[in-house]
């Protein structure tokens, strides 16, 4: 007779906590992690879920330089012991190099943690790549919604590993997870335009990605105007490339719109002038 | 000379004295019984004779040498009131184990524990775990390692509880057997009845001094009174000094 | 000296087989083998040869794995004991109560370093099969310092037995060493900002508290960085000694004031 009574209680007790988790983030909206209508797991977890997958990407990250947080990275040991050039990676490491070699031990205490623990970074190169995988990998899996665990993923399985087929696959699921988001588009159009070769398919997604990004302003969510530039710099190398001056002209005009001065600016200037 | 000597022995635990001025001798080869009420300080008592802690005044002496010594312990096997052993090990094993506490080689080991284990009547049951063991049968265990390693005093604290009416008899014809291999057995108890039986001589402890001490042979002649009536005037009354 | 060794052996014999008839050990090797051999079979984005995230996980298991086995080997030693009244027949035997000490630490020490051993032997076997490198002079180092790990951290759990019940043992030496490894390298500079009574006392326990990320050359094997000079594994096995002994004097002192 206990246990159906057990039972029951655990049953009502469990349809209470659904419906307030159902109801709760729309009565307070905007003021809890959670949005209503989302799923169960967000709900649960909220933005617990997006921190462990930012956790994974900074694993990477640290693979990446051997191990080590580059916060805690103090550059005395490795420049001599051990350091891939990386040339086509997306980080930016020139800053990296400037770091001061730490200071000398205090006490034997520090002078066994300099000795024991690595001090310095180093990179990975080409086919060692591959280590970085299963941290992106796991890292969407925890939060589909982590676009830059797609993007990173992408850009290793292209650059590194040569296989931007496969790169495009990670892209394409990327965008169905993330319909709205147009930076997806705009490096599924890049490894297209670079690595495929295919102009027709790379020009497919830069005009999804202008439609998306033209959207979200619509729609009135944060945009990046530098994202902007970088979809219509590629639209106009691909209409110079089929000689459509009027295309060229229109995303010109959008450019200059944008007030924004870069590299990438005066690159589209230089191409509607020729 | 004398298997257990205690000289004006006390003990106290903060203000409360566990032991006062307790003194008692135990003669090489025969069997004293150790009686009194709980919180007499007969375990407190047993406990010193083992070396666990020294006494507060007087001293005590196992064979003429401190029993904190290794050669004094050497020559005492000790079984506790209820020790629950170590349940992963077998009977076997668990005797390897205080085998090797006492020195013994591994195969003076073995010998010892072929022989003890018939004799504590656990012959069948020398390869199970001590965790399937009953109560009585882990009172067995604990004279098998008393036994270990031929000891020449044995100090049982209650040695007979948990032991059913068979195991009993086993046990005094054991005790009998020892004492006439020269042993000498000193054991704390409640059963009064098997105390007369097999003891050669009685101590009565009450409030933690001795007031009664004298062989069993004494108590027939004492009135015609037994043990038991004894126990109970000696417990119910005033009895300020122990006879000699 | 012959006597003592067997007291020392039969000592050692008890604790390897309480650790292997209590199961912990084959539980551990199978959770690890569960959770990694699926790891393993998995091929992300159909990318395969990725393998330090195994060698990661496998030595975070291995960690967590020696740690609590090495706390809790240790941490049973005498409570149990006491609480089941067998150090009654095992004081009444002609051993001495430092000989049982050094008995009691030895035997939970071989019982870890064993367990510890295993899984070392399984990982290896496993790295060398999936990477070609069969115990390299990293991996072998990464142990060995392991084990000074398991000294410091068997003697001082050995030492809160006497202090404290054996769930807040276990609770507090894990604070402890957790605490340790999260912060132990940095706590100096953590506090830097601090006012001076503060600092004062991180630096007290800076010097005091076991620095048991010393031990731990995980990332050096993961990422197959070099070995360290061997001047360094010395200095830090000869803490692991020192602390260990200073452990076991302390112990020892209260064991034998203890009433039993």
């Amino acid at each position: 007779m206990r246990a159906p009574l057990h039972i029951t209680v655990a049953t009502l007790t469990l349809a209470a906590a659904l419906a307030l988790g159902q109801m709760l983030p729309r009565v307070f909206a905007d003021r809890m992690p959670q949005t209503a209508g989302t799923s169960l797991l967000d709900q649960v977890f909220g933005e617990a879920r997006r921190m462990i997958s930012d956790g994974m990407i900074q694993k990477a990250d640290e693979y990446f330089h051997g191990g080590v947080r580059i916060a805690d990275c103090t550059h005395a040991e490795t420049h001599a012991e051990n350091h891939f050039a990386l040339p086509e990676t997306d980080h930016a490491h020139a800053d990296e190099h400037d770091a001061q070699p730490a200071a000398p031990p205090r006490d034997p205490w520090s002078w066994i943690n300099a000795h024991i623990h690595i001090a310095g970074h180093r990179h990975m190169d080409g086919g060692q790549a591959r280590e970085l995988i299963p941290w992106y990998w796991a890292a969407v899996r925890v939060e589909p919604k982590n676009v830059l665990a797609y993007l990173l993923c992408a850009s290793v399985i292209s650059q590194e590993l040569r296989r931007p087929s496969e790169a495009l696959r990670i892209l394409e699921e990327g965008i169905r997870n993330n319909p709205g988001d147009a930076e997806l588009e705009i490096d599924a159009g890049c490894i297209y335009l670079n690595r495929m070769h295919n102009s027709s398919a790379a020009l497919a997604c830069f005009e999804r990605a202008h439609v998306k990004w033209t959207q979200a302003q619509e729609a009135q969510s944060p945009v990046d105007g530098d994202l902007k530039l970088r979809i219509l710099f590629y639209l106009c190398y691909l209409a110079k490339q089929r000689n459509d001056t009027a295309a060229l002209g229109r995303y010109f005009a959008e450019a200059q719109a944008l007030n924004i001065q870069s590299g990438r600016f005066t690159a589209i200037q230089k191409m509607t002038e020729h | 000379m004398d298997a257990i000597t205690i000289e004006q022995v006390t003990k106290k635990f903060g203000a409360v004295p566990a032991v006062s001025d307790l003194s008692l001798t135990v003669r090489t080869g025969e069997i004293m019984g150790f009686l009194g009420t709980n919180g007499a300080g007969k375990t407190t008592t047993i406990k010193m004779l083992l070396g666990f802690f020294a006494p507060d005044a007087g001293r005590v002496r196992i064979f003429g040498a401190d029993p904190v010594t290794a050669a004094a312990r050497s020559r005492i096997g000790f079984m506790p009131e209820t020790a629950y052993y170590y349940r992963y090990l077998n009977l076997r094993e668990l005797l390897r184990f205080y085998g090797g506490l006492c020195g013994m080689s591994a195969a003076a080991i073995r010998g010892r524990t072929e022989q003890l284990i018939p004799l504590v009547g656990l012959g069948d049951a020398g390869d199970r775990l001590l965790t399937h063991y009953s109560k009585g049968m882990l009172q067995r265990a604990g004279i098998a390692q008393a036994l270990l390693q031929d000891p020449d005093l044995l100090i049982l604290d209650e040695p007979l509880t948990g032991l059913d009416p068979l195991a009993r008899i086993h046990f005094r014809d054991l005790i009998l057997a020892l004492r006439d291999q020269g042993k000498t057995v000193f054991f704390s108890s409640h059963e009064l009845s098997e105390a007369e039986l097999i003891c050669d001589r009685v101590a009565i402890l009450k409030q933690g001094r001795l007031v009664w001490l004298g062989a069993c042979g004494d108590i027939a002649g004492d009135g015609g009174q037994n043990l038991e009536r004894i126990f109970l005037h000696l417990l119910t009354h005033d009895t300020p000094e122990a006879q000699p | 000296m012959t006597t003592c060794c067997r007291q020392l052996a039969a000592l050692c014999a008890l604790s390897l087989r309480e650790l292997y008839r209590r199961k912990d050990v084959w539980l551990v090797l199978t959770l690890g083998l569960l959770i990694l051999a699926p790891l393993s079979a998995i091929k992300p984005y159909g990318v395969g040869g990725a393998s330090r995230h195994l060698s990661e996980i496998a030595l975070l298991l291995i960690w967590l794995s020696a740690a609590v086995i090495a706390l809790s080997v240790a941490g049973r030693q005498f409570p149990p004991e006491f609480e089941h009244r067998t150090i009654y027949p095992l004081l009444a035997k002609p051993v001495s109560r430092t000989t049982l000490l050094a008995g009691k630490f030895l035997g939970a020490w071989v019982a870890s370093v064993s367990a510890t051993g295993c899984f070392y032997l399984a990982y290896g076997l496993f790295a060398g099969a999936k990477l070609g490198l069969w115990f390299p002079v990293v991996f072998c180092q990464a142990f060995v310092l392991h084990v000074g790990f398991l000294t410091l951290v068997t003697a001082f759990s050995l030492l809160g037995s006497f202090c404290f019940t054996p769930t807040a043992n276990l609770t507090v030496c894990g604070i402890v060493i957790g605490g340790m490894f999260a912060i132990g390298q940095r706590l100096p500079e953590m506090t830097a900002a601090q006012p001076a009574v503060l600092r004062a006392l991180a630096r007290v326990i800076y010097v005091v508290a076991p620095h048991v990320e010393f031990f731990d050359l995980r990332r050096r094997v993961v990422h197959e960085w070099g070995p360290v000079g061997s001047s360094v594994v010395a200095a830090v096995l000869l803490y692991a000694v020192v602390y260990a002994g200073a452990c076991l004097l302390l112990a020892g002192w209260i064991f034998r004031r203890k009433k039993c």
